[in-house]
């Protein structure tokens, strides 16, 4: 046994039986951390002592009976969540100094569990890519191929649970940034559905897109962090005050009486053919296991969701980062004496190309006079893609896609070409767009490199896609294949 | 939308020249963007305008690089426009809540030392901040 590679279900089966210690535990994945983190690259902050502290805590936690499911669990956080006196960059120089007054409700909720938190994840600065490359520190690795992205923009997530850095991580997902390096480093990850997860505490990228998840090694751990972190938060005015079921209740090979529905406009001309072929091979393992398969469903408007996406977004990021303006926190200009320049400088020298890029595309899209023609109208592209979905739905318990059209591509490959990078996306973004939970699982490799398979749920349909995820994961092997790193 | 007088509306000006480029792709689909082989530009005013209302200091270089990139991206988002949106209501959030509010109830705040431990600059118990007004 590897203890770093234990999943969190093993791992609490062997705490609660205190044949493992959360110390222990912690060691393992500390040193883990050692060793591979000059290969990859994936944490902007490791947290050695608190993580021994904590460990120790719940150590005691656990002696005194009082044990969670993830009491004692390493976790590897986002960086773009807040932790209370743990700095939180973004992995931008504009928040490079930053440290956190409090905890985002998510962080908050595992310290409650008795979590143990490890490090804090690389990412595209303030989640913007798809590669990790644009974090304004170090690009991430992926663990399968050293020269090739982890995707993004939680690849410092992602990687840290391929690698066996940490036992799971959070990660959000904006418009793929979970699932997309989910599916490049054969992990699983979650986006729920919009409101299903407190955003208090995550730094604000594009606020009515935005939603935290759980990256895992297999979808059992998935819904086990889904228990700890779902649920209304006051603090957030967009968490629903719904109920919150166990997720894990739900996870059942038998997938009989399940319909699936596999929309074509995923499997578009130009995508890698390793990954239709992947994809079709997956899509009959479940038919095999029970599900009735419907594979030719058309979403018409899926076309112009990346349009739509890439303004909606950057029109919302542009408002949400108006706030980094040097008085407040984070980095500030000061050799100058005029407000309006230091506040040109801070933010000239602050944010990084694509941050840049995002700012100038947003507040084009809602400047006077380009307002009705770019951002009303991606909003109405936007009702359309929604009630698109809304009507398959009405005949399909969820829907199969690839989670990307290709396999992870070269470092440095798409970096200066904005519209490629937006692309790798393509099969996300309208997820976000209509505020669905979906899951990315492993579903094959090609020479070596991962495979992710989308399932996408009705809204608050969680369950339907965890229970699809863990019976294909109990009929295949791929989630147990690790990098040779 | 494609009529006279619709690029001095948007700011954009018809350039010509092939894909561009820069022009892609991976996926076809993004063709449904193009016109015909024409390339709209931005010009470096408009950029230059855009920065100003974003605050966003921009080296010479970036402006150019801004200016090809931002036409490209736009060039191609045209494809909305082939979207019939007339009576359909535009999509601000996915969750059907509205109006969110809360109990007027006092509850504990940060305290101010750590609201302000973060300040580049701080007087005493204020941020401070540069002249507003010359």
């Amino acid at each position: 046994m590897i203890t770093n590679q234990l999943t969190i279900h093993e791992a609490h089966r062997l705490l609660k039986a205190r044949q493992l210690s959360s110390v222990e535990l912690t060691k393992a994945c500390l040193e883990r951390i050692q060793e591979v983190e000059p290969k990859v690259h994936a944490l902007v902050t490791i947290t050695n002592e608190l993580a021994l502290s904590q460990a120790k805590k719940a150590d005691r936690l656990i002696a005194g009976g009082d044990i969670h499911p993830l009491t004692g669990i390493p976790v590897v956080i986002k960086d773009n969540m807040c932790t209370k006196g743990i700095p939180t960059t973004c992995s931008s120089r504009m928040l490079q100094n930053f440290v956190p007054p409090y905890d985002a409700t998510v962080v908050e909720k595992l310290n409650n569990c008795g979590a143990v938190i490890i490090g804090k994840g690389n990412m595209d600065e303030f989640a913007m890519g798809s590669s990790t490359e644009h974090s304004a520190f170090f690009p991430t690795h992926n663990p399968w191929d050293l020269s090739r992205v982890p995707g993004g923009s939680s690849g410092g997530s992602a990687v840290a649970v391929a690698a066996d850095e940490t036992i799971h991580a959070l990660g959000s997902d904006t418009g793929g940034s979970i699932r997309q390096p989910a599916g490049f480093c054969s992990v699983t990850g979650l986006k729920p559905t919009y409101g299903r997860v407190s955003r208090y505490g995550l730094v604000a990228f594009a606020s009515s897109l935005d939603q935290i998840g759980p990256l895992t090694k297999d979808v059992t751990d998935c819904a086990i962090v889904l228990n700890a972190i779902a649920g209304y938060d006051n603090k957030d005015s967009t968490s629903v005050p719904y109920p919150t079921p166990d997720y894990t209740q739900c996870l059942t090979t038998d997938l009989n009486g399940l319909t699936i529905g596999v929309p074509k406009e995923y499997f578009v001309e130009g995508m890698q053919a390793e990954v239709e072929v992947a994809m079709r091979a997956a899509i009959s393992k479940l038919e095999q296991l029970g599900v009735r398969v419907e594979r030719e469903v058309s979403l018409p408007h899926t076309r112009y969701a990346l349009a739509a996406y890439y303004i909606i977004a950057p029109s919302e990021a542009s408002a949400n980062l108006a706030r980094y303006d040097g008085v407040k926190y984070g980095f500030s200009y000061q050799d100058v004496d005029s407000m309006w320049e230091a506040m040109e400088k801070t933010r000239q020298f602050g944010f990084g190309d694509e941050v840049k890029r995002r700012i100038m595309l947003g507040t084009y899209a809602l400047s006077a006079g380009y307002y009705d023609a770019y951002y009303l109208k991606a909003q109405k592209v936007r009702t359309l893609i929604r009630q698109e979905f809304d009507r398959a739905f009405s005949k399909f318990d969820a829907l199969v896609t690839p989670t990307s059209p290709t396999v992870p591509f070269k470092i440095g490959e798409k970096v200066d070409d904005p519209l490629q990078m937006y692309l790798s996306d393509v099969c996300t973004l309208p997820i976000n767009i209509a505020g669905l939970p979906a899951i990315s699982i492993p579903a094959g490799f090609a020479d070596g490199l991962p495979i992710g398979m989308q399932i996408i749920g009705k809204p608050f349909g969680e369950e339907t896609i965890l229970k699809i995820a863990y019976a294909y994961e109990q009929a295949t092997e791929w989630h147990k294949r690790k990098p040779n790193v | 939308m494609r009529g006279g007088g619709w690029e001095e509306r948007v700011g954009l000006k018809m350039g010509v020249g092939g894909k561009g480029g820069k022009t892609p792709l991976l996926l076809p689909i993004l063709r449904y963007g193009w016109y015909n082989g024409q390339i709209m530009k931005l010009n470096r005013e408009e950029v230059l305008r855009i920065a100003r209302l974003a605050r966003l200091g921009l080296t010479d270089a970036e402006i150019d690089r801004l200016r090809e990139q931002l036409s490209d991206i736009l060039e191609n988002f045209e494809v909305l426009q082939k979207v019939d949106t007339s009576n359909v209501p535009p999509t601000a959030q996915s969750i059907p809540l509205q109006n969110v509010t809360r109990g007027d109830e006092v509850a504990d705040s940060l305290p101010q030392s750590q609201v302000l431990a973060n300040a580049p600059r701080k007087d005493g118990e204020y941020f401070r901040v540069r002249a507003v007004l010359e």
